[in-house]
């Protein structure tokens, strides 16, 4: 494929695509077109009547108001709502989990959780069970 | 040790946009938009009439992402936020049954990791098309999910990302599994790569395609919905569309002067896009294609055009109908149109609206250029082209339209002479002796005579009534005039001659006073009769008749009369002069002037006393009955008030010398001054050519002017078209001086400036103008023409400018040397010379330095007479002048790691006395008699002494734990304020008491508080008149600051008293007030760094203290309820049992707002 190229427009850089040759050489060339300045306006037309309207109404009787802002009420509540869910952080290892997940994937899910339920108890462990310190 | 306590509040909230984001927040049919500024949420709707703003969300933290997601099954988009100390939060707005909104928080927690590195290209998230994960970079190497189709706890987990460098990220549509799409970047370069993400094993599972090496600066992905699917890769020169099967790529000339930014899709087919860049270039990009027989689609080549230019963008949201909503952080934001038509520059954009931004403040001085004791702010904002001096005042403006030049005005009033017409077209002046009428014809003004005007005796009152008549009180009579047959039709006469010396007139009810005889005139159809009169005890001083409406539609007037020698006020009933009330003001000043008025239904009656302050009062209109009694001093000369209406409110113009302007916003009395010197009288005017306008006369002139919207800051912007970085004002010479810096570009062997600005176009220039190629390889080259690597390369270009303190006009700008960098300037007088100077610190910039080796600090010398700015002096230091204080006569400046002094000599140069070396970076100095405090860049505060004797510094104390100051301020000889890079405030204090000499020498921290907002700059002023500030407050030296994010805020110090309550009141605040996003308030305001996190200590949350005049009254008392101490009216903490009462902290809340 053959880029195509004004004869005004200077030579470009090919600095700024650096593909190497093994990527080029399924496609012998990346299809580089520098914008051609033939039909300006006729792609900006285009792209402007192509944007929707979701209401046309929106905007016909459009006003400034000079930059008087109004005073926008603020929002705020005393009511103590009830939060449906608490997005919490999962603390677990990485490795752990993948290892937990190797371990799953080779025995079908069986042994695992009485490992687990050895290693939760901690009383064998030497290891201090990690504590979370509230951040205040 | 005295305690040290302090208020802190922001007296303008932030601007800078954070993000914008459109979606159909508030019901599944309303399009909304959604503009994060800082920690504020701001909702609008998208309306025939425009953007209506609704609701304004605070959040208990800085906004760092905002985006917007639609459940599965939805017709709705929830919102989801991440802030800054990554709490994080899902919220939904509900409509309320009394047609409100409520938002819920209907997930939230803290997402933060103890381990991991943060990612320096910031905090991103993307959301799953079909809502099913939110994924978000946070850390180096980790990809966290939050499952959003759980019940119950959202679990967040994260996975291994291999890819450490990543640039950006996102995901595709129309696949099975959640698949991102990421550049990421090696030592080969920049690569994309799709990732397919199993929820199940909670792992990347596969990579579905990938492309090596795509452009180096690749920088953005756009994920394309279906049924294209793929992603369009922006880079700086090419724009690339990949869909992993097949791809296709142009490079756009028009794209490369810049880096895009932002983008907005358009249509939900997601062949349109709006680019934006950072040079403020609006660019659309059209991917269209067409669908092959076979099902596939072939892609054609996308094209990008230029539309015109914007403000620097930080995003585009697209509303409808072709207006976009251009969101700004370091400009002005605007509401945009495309048009298909390009205007005659080119530009296919029209600017509907914009919005003020005044981030980020940079640097600003406080200024007093009336002398009234109020201070005005001007500010460095804004960056590249969007840079400009922002005036910030608080008050009222006044657009003077027109002056008549006249001299000794007693009064003035509106007229309707033309009996088909509603608007005014004439002005009657009174003298002393004499009364004249002004007719207007155009913009033209004559005196006519008035048939049947009384023009030989002073006027006290002239305004139409009913039927095309008007009336006219002078000192004699009480005349109504009829319009059409040009004549006298009525009159009465004072009895035995007596003149009148005050007078009331409301159209139909005039009272009239003369000596301690009060008459009531009622003003018929045609004719004057007297139905009342009464004789006080004392003289009238004063006098006001108003009629009410009670709810029976019944009318009641009233007078109100101030009299003179008991000081009393008497509120009487009409006709008969029924005493209903008396009230002794308890002053000893008599009151000049009266007035009954109404705001927002609320009945007050206001008095103004002889010395310039005002008494206030509920009125009740029934019995007369007044309560609530508040003070004001206003001025200092007797004020006369008048009603008038604007902007169809009802306000009060309190005339004095000092203006004042009194209304009512939120139920409470704003008293806001006017931007003029001095007003004996004044009076609306409606007239042809001046609509809704105002007359005021002063001591020589009547000023016919519109007034600004109500508001408590008045902004107004200079635009310089280019970055200002410091400001110094000098008052000499009425003058400021101004760092700026411009952006010029190689073109061949010259430097052009990018684009015309106020350094460019100043009246003067001097210094580098003919700059060339800074750099000496590319001047051994130039013979061989431009090296390719430099034509286009940007430059930074500094310059000094002076400016018109008035006019802010660039008088001249003097331009430094093209790796020449300013870094502080002052104005200053040195030794015994009369002059005052300018004196700019610069540091000569080399790439290769890790540290600036060589600066100069310049002196000059700016003569306003002749506007002649004269190089006095220069001397080369050997680092960088950050940082530069006048000292007894001597300069003192920070240069890299010292803190030298210099003395000033009768040659006029400069030498250097001694030195400071302890600093890794000194980077701010400020000083207090013989003290100095030193800014580190790491090492917190440094307090020096100089020793007059030795000729040496000697170091104090100082601060040992590390800060990355980022601004200082003195507060009181051993009290001193900071601001650090992790946006905390922080009080330090030198403890002369302490016993051991090593304890002496630690400054210790004894406030903290976490401000959330990088602040650059602190300045001693304030925004109000002193003496507005009320006997409830007594608040000390306000310090003002000025944020990245374009706020500005107040700290100022509270008495040990105050503190108490103030913190207790927060407290109730923090637990009543629940949170959006349920973000603890004690653990925002908590100090934190990298390193420790405590409790804020010393200071109290202004604005958390001041949204309780935002609450309902049931609530009000719920916080007063919640109070853990007792305390009695006075704010001082009882042991009683008793409740203070709710009046009374409303009363101190108010109080506070008024102090910024």
């Amino acid at each position: 494929m053959v880029a195509v190229f004004e004869d005004n427009i200077s030579v470009p850089r090919f600095t700024i695509l650096q593909f190497p040759e093994q990527a080029l050489s399924i496609h012998t060339r990346f299809p580089v077109h520098i914008l051609a300045k033939r039909h300006p306006n006729m792609s900006i037309a285009e792209f402007l009547d192509g944007m929707p309207s979701f209401d046309e109404r929106n905007f016909s009787r459009f006003h400034s108001d000079n930059g008087r802002s109004k005073r926008v009420p603020v929002y705020i509540t005393t009511d103590d709502q009830p939060c449906d869910q608490i997005i919490v952080t999962d603390k677990s290892n990485l490795l752990l989990r993948y290892l937990h997940n190797q371990w799953d994937k080779k025995h079908g899910g069986k042994k695992r959780e009485m490992v687990e339920t050895g290693e939760e108890s901690g009383s064998s462990s030497r290891k201090r069970p990690r504590v979370d310190v509230p951040i205040l | 040790m005295a305690t040290q306590q302090f208020y802190t509040v922001t007296a303008h909230k932030p601007t800078a946009v954070v993000t914008s984001i459109s979606a159909n927040f508030t019901s599944p049919t309303d399009r909304n938009l959604l503009v994060a500024r800082f920690n504020r949420i701001d909702i609008s709707l998208v309306t025939e009439e425009g953007l209506q703003p609704i609701k304004e969300i605070a959040l208990y933290g800085k906004i760092e992402i905002m985006k917007v997601f639609r459940p599965k099954h939805k017709d709705k988009d929830l919102l989801f936020v991440v802030t800054a100390r990554y709490n994080t939060m899902i919220l939904e707005c509900v409509q309320t049954e009394s047609g409100d909104i409520d938002i819920i928080t209907k997930a939230h927690g803290n997402i933060s990791d103890q381990i991991g590195k943060i990612s320096e290209i910031g905090a991103m998230a993307v959301i799953d098309p079909s809502a099913r994960v939110i994924g978000l970079k946070l850390y180096d190497g980790l990809f966290k999910i939050i499952p959003l189709d759980k019940e119950g706890e959202l679990k967040a987990y994260c996975l291994r990302m291999e890819e450490v460098e990543v640039q950006d990220i996102d995901f595709l549509y129309g696949c099975a599994n959640p698949t991102i799409i990421i550049i990421h970047q090696d030592t080969m370069g920049r690569h994309i790569k799709a990732k397919e993400l199993s929820i199940k094993d909670k792992e990347f599972v596969k990579t579905p395609w990938k492309q090596e090496n795509v452009e180096t600066e690749a920088s953005m992905i756009i994920p394309v919905p279906e049924p294209l699917c793929g992603a369009i890769i922006i880079g700086r020169e090419s724009v690339l569309y990949h869909n992993g099967s097949s791809f296709i790529a142009i490079s756009p000339p028009v794209i490369k002067q810049s880096t895009i930014v932002c983008y907005a899709r358009i249509d939900p087919e997601g062949t349109r896009y709006l680019l934006g860049d950072m040079a403020g270039h609006l660019f659309m990009l059209l991917l269209n294609y067409e669908k092959n027989p076979d099902g596939t689609f072939k892609i054609k080549d996308p094209k990008v055009d230029l539309l015109g230019e914007i403000s620097i963008p930080e995003s585009l949201t697209y509303l409808d109908n072709k207006i976009i909503y251009v969101a700004s952080r370091v400009g002005d934001s605007q509401l945009i149109k495309l048009n298909k038509k390009p205007d005659q520059f080119g530009s296919h954009i029209t600017v509907l609206d914009t919005f003020m931004n005044l981030g980020p403040i940079v640097d600003m001085c406080v200024i007093d250029l009336e002398r009234q004791g109020q201070g005005q702010v001007v500010t460095c904002s804004g960056a590249y082209k969007e840079g400009s001096l922002r005036i910030i005042r608080n008050g009222i403006g006044i657009q003077e339209v027109a002056t008549i030049d006249l001299v000794g005005i007693k009064g003035m009033w509106p007229l309707r002479i033309t009996t088909d017409s509603l608007l005014d077209d004439t002005l009657v002046l009174s003298f002393v002796g004499h009364s004249r009428v002004l007719a207007y014809s155009g913009e033209e003004v004559e005196e006519i005579d008035l048939e049947g005007f009384q023009s030989e005796l002073q006027t006290f009152y002239c305004g139409n009534t009913s039927d095309n008549k008007m009336v006219q009180i002078t000192s004699a009579s009480v005349r109504l005039i009829c319009l059409e047959s040009k004549c006298l039709v009525s009159e009465w006469n004072v009895p035995d001659g007596k003149s009148i010396n005050v007078v009331s007139c409301n159209g139909h009810q005039a009272v009239c006073a003369t000596g301690n005889s009060l008459y009531y005139i009622e003003i018929g159809t045609d004719k004057v009769d007297q139905k009342g009169f009464i004789t006080l005890e004392h003289e009238v001083s004063c006098l006001d008749v108003c009629s009410f409406k009670n709810e029976f539609y019944k009318n009641s007037s009233l007078v109100a009369v101030g009299l003179w020698m008991d000081i009393s006020v008497k509120i009487l009933q009409l006709p008969d002069f029924v005493e209903l009330v008396r009230e002794p003001l308890g002053e000893e000043i008599i009151p000049r002037s009266i007035l009954m008025v109404t705001f927002e239904n609320i009945d007050y009656l206001l008095c103004a006393l002889g010395d310039g302050s005002l008494c206030y009062f509920h009125l009740n209109p029934e019995n007369g009955v007044l309560s609530d009694k508040r003070k004001v001093n206003l001025g200092t000369q007797p004020t006369l008030i008048r009603k008038f209406q604007s902007l169809a409110t009802t306000s009060v113009f309190a005339c004095s010398d000092h203006p004042t302007v009194i209304y009512s916003s939120n139920n409470k009395l704003i008293f806001s001054n006017v931007n003029l010197r001095k007003v004996n009288h004044m009076c609306s005017l409606n007239t042809k050519s001046y609509p809704d306008s105002l007359a005021m006369a002063t001591d020589t002139a009547i000023i016919i002017g519109t007034i600004d919207e109500m508001q408590k800051l008045h902004i107004r912007t200079i635009p310089l078209g280019e970055a200002p970085r410091r400001i110094a004002h000098q008052e000499s010479s009425k003058s400021f001086g101004i760092i700026t810096m411009r952006i010029d570009v190689h073109e061949g062997i010259n430097l052009v400036p990018a684009r015309p600005s106020a350094s460019t176009s100043a009246q003067n220039i001097s210094g580098a103008i003919n700059n060339r190629m800074p750099n000496n390889a590319s001047a051994v080259n130039s013979n061989q023409g431009p090296l390719s690597s430099e034509y286009g390369l940007e430059v930074e270009i500094h310059n000094m400018l002076v400016l018109d303190q008035n006019t802010f006009e660039v008088l001249h700008a003097h331009q430094l040397n093209s790796n020449e960098y300013a870094l502080s300037i002052i104005s200053a007088k040195l030794g015994d010379d009369p002059a005052t100077y300018y004196i700019l610190g610069t540091a000569v910039v080399n790439p290769e330095d890790q540290d600036p080796k060589l600066g100069r600090i310049l002196i000059f010398h700016w003569d306003d007479s002749s506007s002649k700015l004269t190089p006095i002096t220069e001397k080369e230091v050997k680092g960088a002048c950050y940082g530069m204080a006048e000292f007894n006569g001597k300069l003192l400046a920070a240069v890299n790691c010292t803190v030298r002094l210099f003395e000033w000599t009768a040659e006029k140069e400069l030498r250097l006395e001694c030195s400071h070396f302890n600093n890794i970076v000194a980077l701010f100095v400020k000083t207090k008699g013989d003290f100095i405090v030193c800014g580190d860049l790491m090492r917190s505060l440094t307090l020096l002494q100089y020793k007059t004797m030795e000729g040496s510094f000697e170091e104090i104390a100082r601060d040992y734990n590390p800060k990355w100051s980022t601004a200082i301020e003195i507060i009181d000889d051993d009290v001193f304020l900071g601001a650090e890079n992790d946006k905390n405030l922080f009080i330090i204090h030198k403890d002369s008491t302490l016993t051991s000499d090593e304890a002496r020498h630690q400054l210790q921290e004894i406030g903290q508080f976490h401000c959330g907002d990088l602040i650059n700059v602190f300045r001693h002023g304030s925004l109000v008149m002193q003496h507005f500030t009320d006997t409830y407050v007594s608040v000390q030296g306000g310090i003002l600051y000025g944020t990245c994010s374009g706020a500005l805020g107040l700290v100022t110090q509270l008495t040990p008293k105050m503190f108490d309550f103030l913190s207790d009141l927060e407290k109730s605040l923090a637990t009543v007030v629940k949170g959006v996003g349920k973000i603890n308030h004690q653990f925002w305001r908590s100090y934190h760094t990298e390193i420790r996190t405590e409790p804020s200590e010393s200071f109290v949350d202004g604005d958390l203290i001041e949204s309780f005049l935002d609450l309902s009254k049931r609530e009000m008392i719920a916080v007063v309820d919640a109070l853990q101490g007792a305390y009695d009216h006075e704010f001082k903490k009882i042991p009683k049992d008793t409740k203070i009462s709710l009046d009374d902290v409303i009363k101190l809340v108010e109080d506070l707002t008024r102090i910024h």
